[in-house]
């Protein structure tokens, strides 16, 4: 997983520095942020010249996802102090959560283990983002080499496997929808609020219908 | 740049108190299945969403090598259910396409 993280780390910084973010806000962004989603859209918003309040709404809807891995973790952390999970809580990413959530559910989950897992992904992320940032001043058109379809590739990879049901697919297919209206009908980066909201609840209402149609048999 | 200088301490603290919220909260409880389903279904809608954004920049459209790349991706993911190999895969594809199309 650490060499995963480096993997994606180093493509940010690659992606970061061809955006033209100087070496020290790639890195700030690794350390104090530290969610690679976010990352890779803050980069992406800021090469096409988001606005203010076009990051800090992508920042808001990508973030929410955390509130669920937050919220299923909680239960797992009742026995730990309120500062240890004040700290624990930074360093649950996506990944840092598929690896600890299974022992957690087994009650098997050493604090010890959890804090390992976290500082591990966290070095390897920073060290990355440093690396592909420097080493990305090398690449003068990134195009040439496909790099740009990294974002669209990645954020691919990461929803495309979580799709099980048919409300998740729903849900994304809703949501790549209200993104290709963008341009005609919602202004800046509204389209993100618009899919965000409007997708999961069309997945919600599938959910609710297929729980009626088994219910009444 | 400055928009992102300035938002790069929002960011920060929104990620971190969206990871952090509801962990005091929820320590001794859970959310309600309906609100819970409804929470795990926007990440689906918001990565598609930006895989969208990326692959067709404001004011242009895709061309045959993007939309290629893009069902690359997906059967790659699909199949795969690797990250680093979806990326990899379809990053090699479009840059192909793109040099030879």
């Amino acid at each position: 997983m650490m060499a995963a993280y480096f993997a994606i780390g180093s493509v940010y910084g690659v992606m970061a520095n061809q955006a033209g973010i100087p070496l020290w806000m790639v890195s700030a962004m690794s350390v104090f942020v530290y969610s690679g989603a976010t990352q890779f859209a803050a980069v992406g918003l800021t090469m096409s010249g988001s606005s203010l309040a076009a990051l800090l709404t992508m920042a808001c809807l990508i973030s929410l996802r955390h509130l669920i891995l937050g919220g299923t973790m909680a239960p797992h952390l009742s026995g730990t102090s309120p500062w240890k999970r004040a700290v624990l809580a930074f360093g649950l990413t996506d990944e840092a959560y598929g690896l600890t959530i299974t022992k957690a559910q087994n009650g098997d989950l050493p604090l010890g283990y959890l804090a390992g897992v976290m500082v591990g992904l966290y070095a390897s992320w920073n060290a990355a983002g440093i690396f592909g940032a420097v080493a990305g001043a090398i690449i003068t058109d990134p195009t040439k080499y496909g790099l740009d379809f990294v974002f669209p590739a990645c954020f691919i990879g990461l929803v495309v496997p979580s799709l099980k049901k048919l409300p998740d697919w729903t849900a994304a297919l809703l949501g790549a929808v209200l993104a290709l209206t963008r341009m005609d009908y919602l202004p800046g980066s509204g389209y993100l609020l618009v899919a965000g909201l409007i997708g999961p609840l069309a997945g919600l209402l599938i959910t609710s219908r297929e729980g009626l149609e088994a219910k009444n048999g | 740049m400055d928009e992102l200088l300035t938002a790069l301490p929002i960011m920060a603290v929104i990620t971190y108190l969206s990871r952090y919220a509801l962990i005091p909260l929820l320590a001794e409880r859970r959310l309600g299945p309906k609100m819970s389903r409804y929470f795990s279904l926007i990440p689906f809608s918001v990565l598609a969403a930006l895989a969208i954004a990326n692959l067709t920049p404001p004011g242009q459209t895709a061309a045959l090598p993007e939309l290629v790349g893009a069902g690359i991706a997906v059967l790659t993911a699909w199949l795969g259910r690797n990250l680093l190999l979806t990326i990899v895969v379809a990053v090699i594809i479009t840059a192909l396409l793109r040099a030879w199309l």
